[in-house]
């Protein structure tokens, strides 16, 4: 039982943390893109794009660093013999994240949300550039650590314990390369789809004065979700040729040559995961040639509205080939899941299940009301706290 | 070479810890006091910009003295968090409810909307502080830790001690969060928070906690006053009796109304209670008061070498550059914050 609600409980809230980082992720390098425009070509246009795309980025990051701060607890609470066995390998990376990443995005964040209006051009850039810097340093050291759990490398199995030999290798672990590269281009897409959706929303409701600036923010994310959509297959395929030769088990559950149970659920995943990239090619292709046709078309407009799902189910099943691809291990090939949990009262893992269900429930719902109505308030100027910017 | 390397992050936790305590105190605070001293929205948005700003990066060395923990020594990690599984999730939901109160409180326009996160905002700021005292001089205190490991469930923390710290964190932050709304906003709203933790006797608290907890450590088998470096040199005595000096400053400089020299005394206050502590509970990690061998020390919880080794590296280059950018953010922005100010 507590093997059973520890699996559910870390499977819940690492999917509900997924669902705020790949947004700021890839929004936050739209965002600089904008800041740099702003800068360079002094078109007012740019900063106001960045202000509106920002308050949606912020929105959407408190929610990640709060659900973020579960998982790290998670590793002694609920993993205290996977953070014994894992400790020397697993913790300088997380460390590594911590102190390089986090401490420099949550700096900067505190700058942006509370004094952007009030800083100078240069000063924003520099602002909104660490914060990028800090995101992809974050994703890429916690991709270190996930890599390792999925090829390890560098270290030695003691039979009871990983020991570090070569922090090098873990570092350039090709797994996790793969797997951040794959990871960044499919949080490019989500958040071109989310850019394309909000500003299809303002053309078709918004403010008419708003109208000129949406269509350059859709224009910027058509070409960026094009690019993206068309790289991540070659990323993808690079990766799993990659896996072929590491975690054979992997690839049989994909190919269908082992079935049964998640095995099947891994194919369906993976299928899934695919079909919909192709998809995604397709869209983003139309998009751009016919994007003069998107500026008038209310159904084109409405439709990309509610293609926002999609992107998020394709990244929770990409997730979902990786990690269930590799049970019963929690450090393939040696360790298994079984073995990782902490010797807790199953009393209190219930407290924890029930508990973090209902919260997380209540913070989704907060997220969504905060999100939809920023949007549609559109760009606002500040205004002296007037309106509560 | 190894024990070395173990030593330096068993201080570096300390100074991680102490450095987030310092910082985390006035913005909890002033948070805490958005409901009693603000009369109005702006004024409680005066709070919020000005404590705003430094929250998320103060936070960051919470999760950074985690994760030290984690990495450094994996034993202590996995027993202490398995044992405070409860108090840790609360702590998770404290945190969760301030990051979003503090930062969403004026994103929507509802009233409703608007009272109760500044509810949340103040409840969960009073419950980090309090989660954060109780856990950390229970740290000191030392645990029910016997042949085979805690005899008793996590209830224990809840003595005497740990609550007497529980509260001395709360208070002490009260007083450094007023303080702290003097120095960096504008208007009569600093006064009015000064006038507040005086008025209903919160100053006064102070010495009084701190007392009380200095002589619960006294009375365990693992008492900090009797460990391994206040036996070797009993100068080390001078830090106990700074907090003690410090935390009658806070005391006397809060009742005169000077805001400046209270929010320093405050912060020393906790300061120098951490430092004693962990000066005191070295070597170890997790102090056993049942019988002190039982105990785990940092030399029984440590990683190898190697693993070490690049956490020392990493921290030695890293957290230099991290206090120069975040001390000069403190600088950049010292301007108050007015009534009205987004």
């Amino acid at each position: 039982m507590v093997e059973t609600l520890s699996r559910f409980q870390f499977a819940f809230t690492i999917a509900f943390h997924f669902i705020f980082v790949p947004l700021t992720v890839g929004l936050i390098l739209i965002i600089v893109l904008f800041e740099a425009r702003y800068y360079f070509k002094g078109d007012d246009k740019f900063r106001r794009l960045s202000n509106y795309f920002s308050d949606i980025f912020l929105i959407n990051y408190a929610f990640g660093i709060v659900t973020g701060i579960a998982m790290t607890i998670q590793f002694g609470t609920n993993w205290a013999n996977y953070s014994i066995a894992m400790g020397d390998v697993f913790g300088s990376p997380l460390v590594l994240e911590a102190i390089i990443a986090f401490f420099l995005e949550s700096t900067f964040t505190g700058i942006w949300l509370f004094r952007r209006h009030r800083i100078s051009k240069r000063l924003r850039l520099l602002v909104v550039s660490m914060i990028a810097v800090g995101t992809t340093l974050s994703a890429l050291w916690i991709i270190t650590a996930n890599g390792f759990m999925q090829n390890p490398v560098g270290a030695v199995w003691t039979g009871e314990k990983m020991e570090l030999v070569n922090f090098a290798k873990i570092v350039f672990n090709p797994y996790a390369w793969h797997m951040l590269l794959h990871n960044h281009l499919s949080a490019i897409i989500l958040s071109g789809f989310a850019v394309l959706a909000i500003s299809s929303w303002h053309l078709l409701k918004g403010k008419e004065e708003d109208r000129e600036v949406f269509i350059t923010a859709a224009k910027y994310a058509a070409w960026i979700l094009l690019f993206s959509s068309i790289l991540i297959p070659f990323s993808g395929s690079s990766y799993l040729s990659f896996i072929n030769g590491v975690q054979s088990s992997k690839v049989a559950m994909i190919t269908g040559s082992e079935v049964g149970g998640l095995k099947t659920v891994v194919r369906i995943a993976f299928g899934f995961m695919v079909t919909l990239g192709t998809v995604f090619i397709v869209i983003s292709l139309y998009t751009v040639i016919f994007f003069k046709k998107f500026t008038v078309s209310k159904t084109l407009q409405k439709i990309y509205m509610y293609l926002v799902p999609l992107p998020y189910l394709t990244i929770m099943a990409g997730w979902m080939v990786t990690e269930m691809g590799r049970q019963p291990y929690i450090i393939y090939g040696y360790m298994k899941v079984s073995e990782g949990i902490s010797d807790v009262p199953v009393s209190q893992i219930w407290f924890s299940v029930i508990s973090i269900f209902v919260f997380y429930a209540l913070l989704f719902i907060m997220d969504y009301a905060l999100t939809m109505q920023r949007i549609k308030k559109g760009l606002v100027e500040p205004d002296g706290g007037a309106n509560n910017e | 070479m190894n024990d070395t390397l173990g030593i330096i992050l068993y201080f570096v936790i300390g100074l991680s810890w102490t450095v987030y305590v310092v910082q985390e105190m006035f913005i909890t605070g002033s948070s805490a006091l958005n409901l009693s001293v603000a009369k109005d929205d702006g004024e409680r948005k005066q709070i919020q910009v000005a404590s705003g700003l430094h929250f998320d990066g103060i936070e960051v060395w919470l999760v950074g003295s985690i994760a030290l923990l984690f990495a450094s020594f994996p034993l202590a990690f996995a027993e202490i968090f398995t044992h405070l599984y409860i108090p840790f999730f609360l702590l998770v939901y404290a945190l969760i409810g301030r990051g979003l109160s503090i930062e969403f409180i004026y994103k929507m326009e509802s009233k409703r909307w608007i009272r109760s996160m500044s509810i949340i905002w103040a409840v969960s700021s009073i419950a980090i502080m309090l989660i954060l005292g109780i856990y950390l001089t229970n740290i000191f205190y030392g645990f029910p830790i016997g042949a085979d490991g805690m005899e008793k469930g996590f209830g224990s923390i809840f003595n005497v001690t740990g609550i007497s710290g529980g509260l001395l964190f709360v208070l002490t932050s009260l007083v450094a969060g007023a303080a702290w709304i003097k120095l960096s906003t504008s208007g009569e709203l600093g006064d009015k928070a000064m006038a507040f933790v005086k008025k209903i006797g919160i100053i006064y608290t102070i010495p009084i906690m701190l007392l009380l907890v200095f002589m619960g450590f006294n009375n365990t088998e693992a008492s900090i006053f009797i460990g391994e470096l206040f036996t070797a040199s009993p100068a080390l005595f001078a830090l106990p009796a700074l907090t003690v000096i410090f935390a009658i400053h806070t005391t006397y400089y809060g009742y005169r109304g000077k805001a400046a020299s209270t929010f320093r005394f405050a912060l020393m206050t906790l300061a120098f209670f951490l430092i004693t502590g962990f000066v005191g509970m070295y070597p170890y990690m997790l102090p056993s008061y049942i019988d002190t061998q039982y105990g785990i020390t940092l030399f029984d919880a440590m990683a190898l070498k190697n693993s070490l080794l690049v956490i020392v590296i990493a921290v030695g280059i890293f957290f230099p550059i991290i206090i120069f950018y975040q001390s000069w953010k403190y600088v950049r922005f010292t301007k108050k914050v007015n009534y009205n100010d987004e």
